[in-house]
């Protein structure tokens, strides 16, 4: 069963979540038709978990999980937050989708995020502990000295030196400029991060140290991760639940191990069976997806993925599959997820 | 001429290769030293972090340096077939410059490239005077339909008409698994998928039935499954024309499922080269054991945290002395790794490796001076 807000272990829960984009032609602008970039997507976040997001470029992850946090509008659907602002227990719930944004700003402290690209989410022109300080400031938190050894403690927590402080992001590498961005986003004391790609554009070796770091953080600050990656083997590693989006819709959520070992739809299998492998005497045996991702403003009907499924039958052209539970904590979306012997990896 | 001798199937063989780049704060030894070879018909798999020198070695080869760049010395032995007589001649590159007739007609038939995306890299890109062949083609130019632009550069690297040139296109692009090619040549590089922009790179690079291909990260911009079936298509279009391909990607992977041999690069040298079976089932050098284990593995990592190499790349102007991994290295022998040089040598599974662990005069010095 897939839990509900109701329960108190649910920090966040998405329903029948949209965002659609206008397409817009001519002099006038005139909208034409719309992106389907989250179509009727559902989920939720355990608090303390870490929930991990992936599928193809451009299949929606960005989209569902900014509008799951409210950085963007949602076109139709709730977010149900739980907040623990005001004091202890089970907390409130508060649906993020329709809540006016004058009352968002006290929740936001409750949210964070970490973008992809250390280099461009990082003003240049701002000293490492102004730009951690920043988040503080604008919430009306900066006590001054008080603040100062917030910000150094922040800093120590990521791996960074008190010499670093009055540095600015050009000095730094990389991998350091994704732990400011890290440090920024613990400097409100969030309970849930969005991690958008943290990882994706470092180093081996730097990918390591900071998946490492995250680990770390999570249980020092009591966090919860919805964690956004195309690398399928990083998000095996740091994910306790994982989630598989296509053209807009979730497909498959179960438990990481179910997930890789036990696959319930055909796109997840896919999926892992081309991810590459590091070990030259087992190559993986690859299924074949023939063909392009469908273009979100004009999917294809019934199950979206139907056109690239060696398993589609007549029923997949005309009935779009719901995602459904098919077992303990395992939800997939696909018509015959239940009757198909699937290949998981090992 | 180079009087060396190559082995007949060594297609390449680059000794001791050093490049500096003049930048305003002085020198920078990207390559101090590069030693590797690559067999006809098989793919060497080149690895190693970010600033490494896997992109500059790629270009040294092509002699496509930026002008800030010089090839300071070493060789780079190419073994040229004469298809007509079966007769070999060895040429050193190194020796030849960028705009030789020479230069221009290997770059154009016998040895090819696709260039990582700018976007991939990690590493700020130097675009700014570069020395760019006629022949070569960096990116698909936007106002361009693709066939325009295949057909030219296909006519430069064949030396055929522009009208034949174009039928090789667009059966180029049937090779390359791009569905309805007669409809695809007409259309603009922005309306295609980013694989497919790629498969296009490859197309024009293959047309010309290369000796040699050099893939610079070709698909570290690409998802998974686009890049599997890029990396698929790699390998049955090495089937069917039997070229060399240098591979140079950060994913261990890709390499795994793509190479035969894999060298791995440290601040600008070869630190361990052998076969893909040697170097991830009994890797000699710390660095490379270091990398191995620093990658998440799925099904392995279940609650576990993953290995680190500590520290970070120095830059390239306080590059240690000594083993240049020294500052890094988990079994460092302080006084020792800094002090000297090590040279490749073979280890473990026949590979070479480049640490002092495996050099025999250097461990005997060191028991000899542990025992007094
Ligand atoms: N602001 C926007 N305006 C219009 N279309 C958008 C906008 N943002 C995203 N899209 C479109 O919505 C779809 C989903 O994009 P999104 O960025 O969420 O995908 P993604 O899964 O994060 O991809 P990637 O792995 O490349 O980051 C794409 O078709 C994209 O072009
Ligand atoms: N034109 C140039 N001028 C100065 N330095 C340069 C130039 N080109 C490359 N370098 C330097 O040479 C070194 C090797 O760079 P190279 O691009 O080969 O790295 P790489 O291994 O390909 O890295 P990546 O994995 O990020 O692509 C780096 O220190 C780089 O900064
Ligand atoms: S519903 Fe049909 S087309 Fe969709 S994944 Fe399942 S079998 Fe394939
Ligand atoms: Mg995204
Ligand atoms: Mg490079």
């Amino acid at each position: 069963m897939p839990a509900s807000i109701e329960d108190p272990g649910v920090l966040l829960e998405v329903r029948n979540l949209k965002k659609y984009f206008p397409i817009r032609k001519g002099l006038l602008r005139k909208v034409v038709g719309h992106i389907k970039a989250v179509d009727d997507v559902s989920f939720e976040i355990r608090k303390g978990e870490t929930l991990g997001l992936v599928g193809e470029s451009g299949c929606g992850k960005t989209t569902a999980s900014r509008t799951a946090i409210r950085l963007y509008d949602p076109t139709d659907g709730a977010v149900l937050f739980r907040s623990h602002a005001n004091g202890s227990g089970d907390g409130e719930v508060y649906d993020l989708a329709t809540l006016p944004l004058r009352d968002m700003k006290p929740l936001r402290r409750e949210i964070a995020m970490v973008f992809q690209d250390p280099i461009n989410s990082l003003n240049p022109r701002m000293s490492v502990s102004d730009i951690v300080r920043e988040p503080l400031r604008v919430h009306g938190l900066d006590l001054g000295r008080e603040t100062d050894e917030e910000v150094q403690g922040l800093l120590s927590a990521v791996g960074l030196r008190p010499e670093h402080m009055e540095r600015y992001p050009h000095e730094f590498s990389g991998g350091q400029r994704q732990r400011i961005g890290i440090a920024r986003a613990l400097a409100l004391r969030p309970s849930l991060i969005l991690l958008d790609e943290p990882v994706s554009a470092l180093d081996v070796s730097i990918q390591a140290q900071t998946l490492n770091l995250l680990q770390d953080l999570q249980e020092e600050f009591d966090l919860t991760y919805l964690f956004v990656a195309h690398d399928l083997s990083v998000v095996e590693h740091i994910s306790d639940r994982v989630a598989v989006m296509y053209v807009g819709r979730m497909v498959e959520v179960a438990p990481k191990r179910e997930l890789y070992t036990n696959p319930r739809h055909p796109y997840t299998e896919a999926l892992l069976s081309a991810s590459p492998k590091p070990d030259p005497r087992n190559p993986t045996v690859r299924i074949p997806l023939i063909g392009q991702v469908p273009d979100p403003s004009n999917p294809p009907s019934g199950c979206y993925f139907h056109p690239r499924c060696q398993y589609a039958e007549d029923i997949c052209r005309t009935e779009t599959p719901p995602l459904m539970t098919i077992g303990e904590d395992h939800a997939s979306a696909c018509h015959f997820a239940d009757k198909l012997e699937l290949q998981g990896m090992q | 001429m180079a009087t060396a001798t190559l082995d007949s199937e060594v297609l390449l063989d680059i000794r001791d290769l050093q490049v500096h780049f003049d930048v305003r704060r002085g020198t920078v030894r990207a390559l101090e030293g590069v030693n590797f070879t690559i067999r006809k018909s098989k793919t060497l798999g080149v690895i190693g972090e970010s600033g490494s020198g896997k992109s500059v070695t790629a270009r040294a080869i092509m002699q496509l340096l930026a002008k800030n760049g010089s090839i300071v010395s070493g060789e780079m032995l190419y073994n040229r077939q004469r298809d007509d007589s079966g007769d070999s001649e060895l040429i050193d590159i190194a020796q030849q410059p960028s705009d030789s007739q020479l230069m221009r007609d290997l770059r154009g038939g016998e040895i090819a490239m696709i260039f990582q995306e700018p976007m991939s890299s990690l590493t700020p890109v130097y675009t700014a005077g570069l020395h760019i062949g006629e022949s070569i083609q960096l990116h698909l130019k936007p106002r361009q339909t693709v066939g325009d632009q295949m057909a030219k550069a296909i006519a430069r690297q064949n030396r055929i008409p522009r009208e034949e040139a174009r039928q090789i296109a667009v059966e180029m692009l049937d090779k390359v698994g791009i569905p309805r090619p007669e409809e695809r040549v007409v259309s603009y590089p922005h309306e295609l998928s980013g694989g497919q922009r790629q498969r296009v790179m490859i197309a024009i690079a293959l047309s010309c039935g290369p000796k040699l291909l050099i893939a610079d990260e070709p698909t570290t911009a690409l998802d998974v499954t686009t890049q599997a079936q890029i990396n698929d298509l790699m390998l049955d279009l090495q089937e069917e024309f039997g070229m060399a391909i240098m591979y140079i990607t950060h994913d261990l992977g890709v390499i795994a499922e793509m190479a035969e041999d894999i060298a791995v690069m440290y601040l600008g040298r070869i630190v361990e080269q052998g076969t893909t079976d040697a170097i991830f089932y009994n890797p000699q050098h710390p660095y490379t054991r270091a990398l191995l284990r620093s990658i998440p593995r799925i099904g392995q990592t279940e609650g576990s945290r993953l290995e680190v190499i500590e520290g970070m790349v120095p830059d390239p102007f306080s590059i240690p002395t000594g083993c240049s991994f020294n500052n890094r290295c988990p079994d460092v022998m302080p006084g020792v790794c800094d002090a000297r040089m090590p040279e490749l040598l073979i280890a473990g599974d026949g590979q070479r490796a480049a640490c002092l662990l495996h050099d025999p005069d250097t461990m005997q010095e060191v028991t000899r001076a542990r025992v007094h």
